[in-house]
């Protein structure tokens, strides 16, 4: 059983260069995790052939682009760890930034809907004791 | 014991039937007897499931493996804290345990509130009777732990190897006290809305439900990140995985409560936005279980299929219906008490505040259902995962982490020109220090340099709040500054536990930013007595042993850890191969200090002993860990309850940071 273990072996797989780890860390590994190929785990047999299968695209002169394109033709568009940003999929990279830029609008808004108007301005009263513990921290505070 | 498992649980979901008709007819005919009635099936339901637990546990401890749910996550040979764990080791096991932890919670809520908010307390129960019914119904009609077989087998299936360490005895009980504590804010606000009851009364009882639940998160999201560092093998803690989002959303939206519940007891403000809060927290922790349940989205969690989606889809479209509908009726009198009066006041930073983790959520929450989206419009199945998440939160929590240092330096109301400069000052000086030294250290990439800039301000933001308000009490009242310090931090826990959090919140943001940016990893293949280095040390790989054990046949390396020529250290990775499971796992081991992990593990071997080692270099984790225990510590401290106001108390000087804040 060990020996049979001892297949999943990283052993015949150089240590991968730097664009080769950039690509691997794009897209998903195909044993049926959840994980992208750079992080899944040890015991993945299926991991250490597409690192191979990358590393081997690269050198053959690919892209980057052209690497991913491949890998989408072999595997289908689930092997990308986030789609192309194009037609629906577009949305994924959008709606974070609608939402957080609707948020700032309805901010703004609630802001100045709640700002008082000039001519009703509160008056605020401060404490004469207030006054003094804040005169204090203010001599405190410019030491 | 199968047939008092049974019982249980129906009787539970009678129980629960009936106190929720009690307490809503108790409540709108203010009917005392009825409502006490529906509190007490509170307390009986808790002794009902505590009873079906006991049962279960029984039957999972005498390998009774009639019942499918023992067969399938519990064997013979598994050693008796597994069988323990193996409760909520599948997902029977997780709702039941699920709905004793809620009926535990109710049971306390009803002992603490048995003389308070009465008014809300009919409508409190019936929301909490509801909640555990739907999990009685599911327990009883489509998910039932005691389930039998009509056979016995020999052994069970026992439990996945995954589960069986130390983390997983702890990890999902606590995550589901975080999950489970949600419910209570959630009872509450709905016993405010339906009765009427609006003024704020009611909040610090929720605030501190809210922080208890938000503390479980906390440390059950780590015990997590923890279990996937050393578990998982891929040398890191957090993987975007939907079932880890799923429970780190209701954990955004709880502290955003947490902050924004300030502005509401200081200033009367925000009030809808709370309840949409409050709503929104629940209803993510119930998405949470039904996401690491049900198998709807795939995971490292989903560990079992199951038919529970309908029920899920079904509570959480009603519950939220019921929550929406409430809030929108009640919205004419939860109208803020009083005005903002500028952009640049701690309120409208602590709206930003709210923004901030509010987008994040979504942010996280459209990237975990998208792919089930994308299929519906498109067709294809496709995948939304690590790049996606880390480029959306990058910027977010870059701003979220600046912002941490800007609202306690900002006055309420309105900061001038002069209060503003004076506050900044400092811990602005104390952020450019920061950037300096990560240069002299050898950081030259923009990002990294950023953040550890905003964690020095961020941090000097804190350090100096407690400086000047020590200062401060000591004019007041002469004595030594360290027990100015601790006088001040008592007599203010909620301030001060807050900035014990950030300062937590700092060292994780820095740990998070040196293991993602300064991380590096090497493959090595050597023969035993070889050597090989990565970063500072020297890493000798003397032999491999095979071990045979009842339940696993195991290999392991022993490989001297060098340091400038000097031996430090032994680390013995290894790979263990289940026979049950048929699954081989690896066992890292990491050699920990403050600087830096060396993580390594045993990847691959050959028979003539020659070896493949996976290792990394993680800098900086240690403070990933050490920030979130002070942030649970924080939070612990804010718990602590203030003495009764007496009239020694009630003469009592203001504190320096409370007048201030007043003047200002």
């Amino acid at each position: 059983m060990l020996l049979f273990l001892s297949s999943f072996t990283f052993g015949q797989i150089f240590s991968p260069d730097e664009t080769v780890s950039r690509i691997a860390d794009n897209l998903m590994c195909t044993c049926g995790c959840p994980h992208i190929i750079g992080h899944c785990g040890d015991e993945c047999s299926v991991a250490p052939q597409l690192v191979h299968e990358i590393s081997q695209l690269v050198t053959a002169g690919n892209t980057e682009e052209e690497v991913y394109k491949i890998f989408e033709d072999k595997y289908g568009l689930r092997v990308r760890a986030v789609p192309k940003a194009e037609g629906f999929n577009l949305l994924v990279w959008v709606m974070p930034f609608v939402g957080l830029l609707a948020g700032v609008v309805v901010i703004f808004f609630v802001i100045n809907r709640l700002k008082p108007d000039d001519s009703n301005q509160e008056t605020e009263k401060v404490h004469p004791v207030d006054e003094k513990y804040r005169k204090l921290i203010d001599r405190e505070l410019e030491r | 014991m199968i047939e008092l498992g049974h019982y249980c649980l129906i009787a539970s979901l009678v129980v629960c039937t009936f106190g929720m008709v009690a307490a809503i007819v108790g409540g709108v005919q203010k009917n005392l007897p009825l409502v006490r009635s529906a509190e007490n099936c509170l307390i009986t339901n808790f002794v009902f499931l505590g009873v079906a637990s006991l049962c279960l546990w029984y039957l999972l401890l005498t390998d009774e493996f009639l019942v499918e749910y023992v067969a399938s996550y519990s064997a013979t040979d598994i050693p008796a804290r597994f069988k323990f764990t193996a409760f909520w080791g599948g997902q029977k096991g997780s709702l039941l345990l699920w709905a004793l932890v809620l009926s535990f919670f109710s049971f306390l809520v009803t002992v603490q509130n048995r003389h308070r908010n009465r008014d809300l307390m009919p409508y409190t129960a019936a929301v909490l009777l509801g909640t555990i019914g739907f999990f009685m119904l599911l327990l009883n009609f489509a998910t039932n732990p005691f389930e039998t077989l009509n056979f016995i087998p020999e052994d069970g299936q026992g439990l996945n190897p995954l589960l069986q360490n130390y983390y997983m005895i702890i990890h999902p009980p606590v995550l589901f006290l975080g999950y489970v504590g949600l419910a209570i804010p959630f009872a509450l606000a709905m016993g405010a809305l339906i009765s009427g009851r609006l003024d704020t009364s009611w909040l610090p009882t929720v605030r501190r439900w809210t922080l208890v639940a938000w503390i479980f998160l906390l440390f059950g999201l780590t015990l997590g990140g923890m279990w996937a560092y050393e578990e998982l093998g891929w040398g890191g803690y957090w993987a975007w995985d939907p079932v880890e989002n799923a429970s780190f959303m209701p954990w955004l939206i709880a502290t955003a409560f947490l902050h924004s519940v300030m502005i509401t007891e200081k200033k009367g403000m925000l009030k809808i936005w709370n309840f949409v809060l409050i709503l929104l927290a629940f209803e993510l922790s119930i998405f949470g279980t039904f996401i690491t349940r049900s198998g709807v989205v795939s995971s490292v969690h989903s560990f079992a299929l199951s038919s529970v989606g309908p029920f899920f889809v079904t509570y959480l479209a009603l519950s939220t219906a019921l929550g929406l509908f409430w809030i929108v009726y009640r919205s004419k009198e939860l109208h803020s008490e009083k005005r903002m009066r500028s952009f640049l006041s701690r309120e409208a930073s602590f709206l930003l505040n709210n923004l901030l983790f509010v987008a994040i959520c979504f942010a996280i929450f459209w990237g975990t259902v998208f792919p089930i989206l994308s299929e519906w419009v498109t067709g294809e199945k496709i995948t939304v995962s690590m790049p996606f998440f880390n480029a959306v939160n990058l910027p977010l929590g870059l701003a979220l982490l600046i912002l941490t240092g800007v609202c306690p330096l900002i006055a309420w109301r309105k900061s001038s020109a002069k209060n503003f400069k004076r506050n900044f000052l400092t811990p602005l000086g104390a952020g450019f220090l920061s950037g300096v030294v990560a240069v002299a250290l050898g950081v030259r990439d923009l990002i990294p340099l950023v953040f550890f800039s905003a964690c020095g301000f961020v941090a000097m933001t804190m350090i100096y709040e407690f400086y000047k308000g020590a200062r401060a009490r000591q004019t007041i009242r002469p004595s030594g500054f360290l027990v100015a310090l601790m006088d001040l931090t008592l007599m203010n826990k909620r301030r001060y536990g807050g900035f014990i959090i950030h300062l937590g919140v700092v060292l994780v943001f820095a740990g998070i930013i040196g293991s993602s940016f300064f991380k590096s990893e090497q493959l090595f293949t050597v023969a035993e007595g070889e050597e090989f280095s990565i970063g500072d040390y020297t890493l000798k790989y003397e032999q491999l042993t095979f071990r045979k054990d009842p339940e696993k046949e195991v290999v392991f390396a022993h490989i001297a850890v060098f340091k400038g020529g000097k031996k430090i250290d032994d680390l013995y990775p290894q790979k263990d191969f289940h026979y049950k499971s048929e699954q081989p796992m690896t066992e890292v081991k990491i050699r920990s200090t403050l600087k830096e992990d060396l993580y390594l593990v045993l990847s691959g071997y050959e028979e003539g002993g020659q070896a493949t080692f996976h290792v990394f270099i993680n800098p900086l984790v240690q403070l990933i860990w050490i920030g979130i225990g002070i942030m649970v510590l924080g939070g612990m401290f804010v718990l602590i309850p203030n003495k009764k106001s007496g009239p020694a108390v009630a003469l009592k000087k203001p504190s320096s940071e409370e007048v201030r804040d007043k003047a200002a």
